[in-house]
């Protein structure tokens, strides 16, 4: 009977499955409670308000801003890093004197704590001082450039960081899958006679599918749990032009003390999130099933 | 597997990510373990020995030193004291969470005076009154050592809630050289402020920004925009306790602070907190700035600037005669006793000792700052020549500084936000200035309606 169940690859899932599902439901339950009643910390009591917080919520004209923030942040940082992490990858599989030495130093970015990449930035863009206009004035492309104090500029200037820290990340990734790949089809292609680029469209993209897909997942996540660097960087301004749904939670919980408030926040995006990954995921499997 | 099971798999996944919450970093627990009061004393001197006490600080100079003395302490008293240093904004929080909890965790905790209401409005603090006047563990307190401004704004309903650690205002820095140059006066108003930044950036051909101040959203504008508030004869509340923001001398204020700031001040201003304000001031490369006092030992110190003997100080100008209150802000850092510690004369013992006169005089020698809560640790020479230059332009504005430059009740963080959010909203042309502030104005009373 142990032998059935160890054959069944089910068994193995279930102890992960039963901490996973435990912790889960211990978090998600205090979230409710937390989520029904109005705590603020700097009150003594609290009371039962039913879906008071979530009414508020829906007419909370910030919150929803900050939802679009956080889509414009997390779709266009994840679209460039699997860009820059697919090319970079395609271009390094290669042999080329010193390629180990190249793959380690790109990998740098990726291991460094977000709460310092985020500062390193922002010293970077500092208008005044930042080496980013610097550079950017010697090459006559001026320099009072206003990356993070306007409008317009501050959401891209932070996806920059975030493409700089995390391209490493889906670089390795992809490197790993073409690394695996095995090389018969490319070989057969070749031997057909297929272009180089009909090689990469119809033969690498196809097996490196599976690869792109959990890059994209594991970034879009990510993304979207974004705090640190905006933390460190803008702390969602200048006039909530970085502010997303993460940002905007913490100011309610732990600037205005408002946990209930803050709960339903993240509760709120975390339904949202989990509802379109969950439909996401199960259209890219059904598609190249 | 089947398909159900691989599906809720994946969300358990997400779920599990996105709940995750922000984690805290930086609490380096400082705890002394050593010094244990060695045996020979007298029992009778140290009726606390043994007892051990929990001490939140926030992460600051006096706090570097009390750290460095505490070993006198525990050999004194026998009191183990166990020390955490966390910086400034992950304080009230850590401090709230445990409080909210009544974990009693913390004996102590060291906090801004804008906090110190809404710990009051909990009741998670003890008052004061009953410890100071048993004489027999109050040997360390002297109340007339307190700059006695600092020692007023921690009483609430005229109870005593905490011991100041330090405080400070704001004044008005320049540049005596450039002044001299271009033939400004020191400004006494808003308009003569708006003349003399014209002046400096016209006639340094831009090179040098008129003014800098802060611009990012949140406390770090309000902090300095608060100056203008009051200085144009606004307030934060009127006599209804509603806020007042949406009055034509607020108005005038806003539109003043995003005008003098887009047309004389510096790229990026709307990005700046505290220190990119000062790096740009300390730099040369603004001839003014109005900003806290703490500033002046930045200005001063060879290491860090490039201006030293260059500034002058003078009070914040303000417009009208008739304020509702001073355009200085008297900000205060104190310690406050938790309402569940189980060792509240301990705690007194040790709350008396890191602000005793000994310890401060002896804080100047180990890292100094501008802000000592003890009169008598200003006389102390190390103070004089560290922060001579500055010293009377402080004290002055300390005197005049106002305890309700910020919004001083229990919502003040939120309200502080709102307002925050206005201004650079303002700045940045995304609202005209009346439109910015009327609506921090209704989500400020939507809020202190909702009480």
């Amino acid at each position: 009977m142990i032998r059935q169940l160890v054959n069944r690859s089910q068994a193995w899932i279930l102890p992960t499955m039963l901490v996973l599902g435990v912790m889960s439901a211990i978090v998600m339950g205090y979230s409710i409670y937390m989520a029904v009643r109005d705590i603020n910390l700097i009150k003594s009591a609290s009371s039962f308000v039913g879906a008071d917080n979530f009414s508020a919520l829906f007419q909370d004209a910030r919150a929803w801003g900050s939802l679009s923030r956080t889509v414009v942040f997390s779709v266009s940082a994840t679209a460039v890093e699997l860009l820059f992490g697919l090319g970079l990858a395609l271009y390094l599989n290669r042999p080329f004197f010193g390629r180990k030495l190249v793959r380690t130093l790109l990998l740098i970015p990726m291991i460094m704590t977000p709460v310092v990449s985020g500062l390193i930035w922002r010293v970077f863009y500092d208008p005044n001082n930042g080496i980013v206009n610097y550079y950017l004035g010697q090459l006559g492309l001026g320099d009072k450039h206003n990356w993070l104090g306007s409008t317009d500029l501050a959401m891209v200037s932070v996806i920059i960081a975030d493409v700089w820290q995390w391209t490493p990340f889906v670089f390795l990734i992809l490197a790993a899958g073409l690394d695996a790949m095995p090389s018969e089809p490319l070989e057969a292609a070749e031997v057909d006679g297929a272009s180089s680029f009909q090689r990469f469209y119809h033969v690498v993209l196809p097996l490196l599918a599976p690869s792109l897909m959990i890059a994209f997942l594991l970034r879009i996540i990510d993304s979207v749990k974004t705090f640190d660097i905006i933390y460190v960087m803008t702390r969602g301004g200048p006039s909530l032009a970085t502010e997303t749904t993460n940002m905007y939670a913490y100011i309610q919980g732990f600037n205005n003390f408002n946990i209930s408030y803050a709960t339903v926040i993240n509760l709120t995006i975390t339904v949202i999130i989990t509802f379109l990954f969950t439909t996401l995921y199960a259209r890219l499997s059904k598609a190249r099933r | 597997m089947n398909k159900g099971a691989k599906w809720g798999a994946f969300s358990l996944l997400a779920v599990s990510v996105l709940v995750g919450g922000c984690g805290s970093n930086g609490s380096n627990s400082g705890g002394n373990a050593g010094a244990s009061a060695s045996g020979s004393a007298a029992g009778g001197d140290m009726p606390y020995k043994g007892k051990e006490i929990t001490v939140l600080l926030e992460g600051h100079s006096t706090s570097n030193a009390i750290q460095k003395l505490l070993p006198d302490f525990e050999k004194k008293t026998g009191i183990k004291v166990n020390l955490e240093i966390v910086p400034y904004s992950d304080l009230t929080s850590k401090a709230l969470i445990n409080f909210s909890s009544r974990s009693g965790r913390y004996d102590i905790v060291m906090d801004d005076i804008v906090h110190g209401y809404g710990y009051v409005n909990g009741g998670y603090v003890e008052p004061l009154d009953s410890l100071a006047s048993n004489a027999s563990i109050s040997g360390d307190f002297d109340q007339a050592d307190f700059v006695p401004e600092y020692l007023n704004a921690m009483k609430i309903d005229d109870k005593l809630y905490g011991l100041p650690v330090y405080g400070e205002s704001t004044f008005l820095m320049y540049r005596k050289d450039l002044f001299e140059q271009y033939g400004i006066q020191v400004p006494k108003t808003f308009d003569d402020l708006m003349e003399a930044a014209k002046t400096v950036k016209e006639k340094s051909n831009g090179e040098i920004a008129g003014i800098t101040l802060r611009g990012e959203q949140g406390i770090q504008n309000v902090y300095v925009w608060a100056t203008f508030l009051w200085g144009f004869g606004g307030q934060w509340l009127n006599e209804q306790g509603m806020t007042d923001l949406e009055s034509p001398e607020a108005v005038k204020a806003l539109q003043f602070y995003k005008d003098i700031l887009n047309q004389y001040g510096p790229t990026g201003v709307a990005n700046f907190g505290w220190q990119e304000n000062r790096l740009l001031f300390q730099q040369g490369k603004a001839a003014m700035t109005i900003d806290a006092t703490v500033n002046g030992a930045y200005n001063e110190d060879p290491k860090e600037s490039s201006i030293v003997g260059k500034v002058g100080y003078a009070p914040v100008p303000t417009q009208t005669d008739h304020p509702k209150g001073g355009a200085s802000s008297l900000a205060v850092h104190g310690m406050y006793l938790s309402k569940e510690s189980q060792n509240k004369e301990a705690a007194w013992l040790f709350m008396t000792w890191a602000t005793a006169k000994e310890q401060q005089i002896q804080s100047m020698s180990i890292d100094p700052n501008s802000g000592v809560s003890s009169l008598a640790a200003m006389k102390d020479e190390a103070f004089l020549t560290k922060f001579g230059a500055f010293k009377d332009t402080m004290l002055e504005a300390i005197a005049n500084g106002n305890t309700q430059y910020l919004p001083q009740i229990p919502q003040s963080n939120e309200i502080i936000n709102n307002t925050g959010v206005a201004i650079s909203k303002a700045l940045l042309n995304n609202k005209s200035p009346a439109d910015a502030l009327k609506e921090a104005n209704g989500l400020n009373n939507k809020l202190l309606s909702a009480k």
